[in-house]
């Protein structure tokens, strides 16, 4: 062999091999745990569910609408909360339940605003975070006898997030947590197809306290204005041939607006992305963290700190961010959590890290910081979406101060590509070293939902709380949702809530 | 000439099979095939191993969010990977495909021995695994 000859047969390996490798991720499939074309008739089967051994689940009720919380009063009663809308502009009645059976509820109480996210019971009364996408969000006071008294109105999640919680604190104020109308700081196109640009095209995201921008500007087409009747290849193709004239929106800014560097947003309460207070007394809402994307679920733990669940970013809009997992913060009052710049306590401006393969990596948005963000306890899966939890307070239970996690679980391609679904769980988080176990798990060949695997066992976990004793965990289970290229389709009626009981005490 | 040519083989080998790390078979698949299923490793162990917890401590910290528990996520799966440890340190340091380089500045080498030692922890052992 000539030594060209052997060359030449070096360089067609170093052909085929390396340049496909920085774009092989590029190139395959996504495999989300929605992605599938439609899903068999859910069912239960708790022998579906894997679990730590001495553990056992058990459905308690069946055939809920989008649940979104569970809570308890006094007298043991077990009540759920069905969220009355969904991603997929899935508008239905939120709605209070009290669970009398398997397949059996009463209704406490109606509302017109969802989603209702989360409910707690205290004093006699029961608390809603009403999410509020058509109308603006609020906190409801409800009444054993149904009646609602709002105690905050008016707070802003008309946007891809809404407002969360809620929990009492041992202050007696009750902590609520508000999602960012965006996904990355900017509105964009991704805000049109989710649904609430049409609806509130001002709308945008408002910090806490006042910052000041870079002055960074994304242009995009403008869906507000088609110009003329779109033709098929506008159609097919709307990101070659878009409809409508062009847009040029700056951050914390209405879609259309563009910003200078050195310009000033003023801070304000409410705001978005942020932990708010109210007194359970009635008064003003107090801002307590803010910088945070999603902070959906809120948990006091047994020594009284407050905890947060964070939805992180996606890859999507006109600053997708690529590989930032949810995550579990321990929140500190007045501390600012990094969003829309950092991540973890890492600045997004590191294109290796933080660039998704194939786009424009994230350029920072705010002139100046607030402050540095704090390392959060822990990570989970990238668009695992890390959700409600609580803390294991009795022996009897085991792993007293760990957290219980429900991941509601990927909704890829539409927030970005997986290679395998991920969430469809509750997991175990110790807080020392932030050690995440899976704890309550679909059997099978992979973390997936029961409809693609075609079994009995969790779809998409969405919250989790102990009964007052502690002995028992409850898990919401919202229910089957498909996701596509062209968006999300909630299934009806698929909710189901779990209860996991220990069979054995230490 | 012989002892050249197989070197630039063992090179091309590595590079490819660092990249096969970052590439998984399965989403040329369509199909995730059945792999095996993070569970955790008993405290005991852990004691037993002071390097194996600080592995997993570190795996928690930087691999988790892609490699959920070993298992595949955003990136493909780790636990069922026949990468030997060489490789998946040229995986870690060079950063091929969509994963991002970690450098000695984020990982020590040691910080990173500990971590090879709880994937193949995550790969080679029964406790390792859910039996499902």
């Amino acid at each position: 062999m000539t030594p060209l000859r052997h060359w030449s047969k070096h360089l067609l390996l170093a052909l085929i091999f390396l340049p496909g490798l920085p774009g092989c991720y590029r190139t395959t499939m996504s495999n989300g745990g929605g992605q599938i074309v439609s899903a068999p008739p859910r069912f239960t089967r708790p022998a579906d569910i894997w679990l730590p051994p001495g553990y056992k689940i058990e459905a308690v009720a069946e055939g809920l609408n989008y649940p979104t919380g569970v809570t308890f009063d006094d007298s043991g009663g077990v009540y759920v909360v069905e969220a009355g809308y969904s991603y997929g502009e899935a508008w239905a009645t939120p709605r209070l339940l009290k669970v009398v059976a398997k397949d059996a509820v009463d209704v406490v109480a109606r509302g017109d605003n969802g989603p209702w996210n989360g409910v707690t019971f205290h004093d006699g009364n029961f608390y809603v975070a009403e999410g509020g996408e058509a109308h603006g969000g609020r906190i409801l006071k409800v009444s054993a006898d149904g009646t609602i008294t709002p105690m905050v109105e008016n707070l802003p999640s008309m946007g891809d997030h809404h407002t969360n919680g809620p929990v009492i604190g041992p202050d007696n104020y009750l902590y609520f947590g508000q999602g960012t109308a965006t996904n990355s700081g900017v509105v964009g196109t991704d805000n049109y197809h989710y649904g609430w640009l049409a609806r509130h095209p001002d709308f945008h995201d408002i910090p806490g306290q006042d910052i000041v921008l870079a002055g960074v500007n994304y242009q995009t087409h403008n869906p507000l204005h088609p110009v003329a009747p779109a033709r098929w290849y506008q159609r097919a193709f709307p990101t070659l041939f878009p409809l409508g004239d062009m847009a040029v929106t700056g951050a914390y800014s209405s879609f259309g607006t563009p910003t200078r560097p050195g310009d000033v947003i003023k801070g304000q309460v409410p705001c978005t992305g942020a932990i708010m207070r109210v007194p359970l007394a009635g008064g003003p809402v107090e801002l307590v963290a803010w910088g945070l994307r999603n902070p959906f679920g809120l948990a006091f733990s047994p020594d009284g700190k407050l905890f947060a669940t964070e939805n992180q970013l996606d890859v999507r809009g006109s600053r997708p961010v690529f590989g930032t997992g949810d995550l579990l913060w321990q929140i500190e009052p007045g501390r600012w959590y990094g969003w829309p710049d950092y991540f973890g306590g890492e600045l997004l401006d590191n294109a290796d890290r933080f660039g998704a393969p194939g786009r424009y990596p994230p350029t920072l948005l705010l002139a100046t910081h607030p402050g540095v963000p704090p390392k959060p306890v822990a990570k989970f899966g990238v668009h695992s979406s890390a959700d409600g939890f609580d803390f294991s307070r009795d022996r009897a239970f085991g792993n007293v101060g760990d957290a219980f996690v429900a991941e509601f679980g990927d909704m890829a391609p539409q927030t970005g590509k997986v290679e395998a679904p991920v969430g469809y769980r509750v997991a175990r988080v110790e807080l020392d070293g932030g050690i995440i176990h899976p704890f309550a798990v679909n059997r099978g060949p992979r973390d997936a939902p029961a409809s693609m695997l075609g079994t009995g066992g969790l779809e998409r976990p969405v919250a989790a709380r102990f009964d007052p004793s502690g002995k028992e965990l409850y898990i919401v289970d919202f229910g089957v949702m498909l996701t596509g290229p062209k968006g999300v389709k909630p299934l009806e009626y698929t909710g189901v809530l779990w209860k996991i009981t220990r069979e054995e005490t230490r | 000439m012989k002892a050249r040519s197989l070197a630039q083989f063992v090179l091309l080998g590595a590079a490819a099979m660092a990249g096969a790390a970052g590439c998984s078979t399965q989403s040329w698949l369509g199909y995730a095939p059945a792999a095996r299923r993070p569970n955790s490793i008993p405290a005991e162990r852990l004691q037993d191993n002071p390097r194996l917890a600080e592995g997993q401590r570190l795996f928690m910290e930087h691999c988790n969010q892609c490699h959920v528990g070993g298992a595949a996520g955003v990136g493909p799966s780790l636990n069922d990977k026949p990468l030997p440890p060489w490789a998946v340190r040229f995986q870690v340091r060079q950063g091929l495909g969509a994963m991002p380089a970690f450098t000695g500045r984020t990982l020590s080498d040691r910080q990173l021995e500990d971590v090879i030692t709880y994937v193949r922890y995550l790969r080679f052992h029964p406790e390792g695994s859910i039996r499902s």
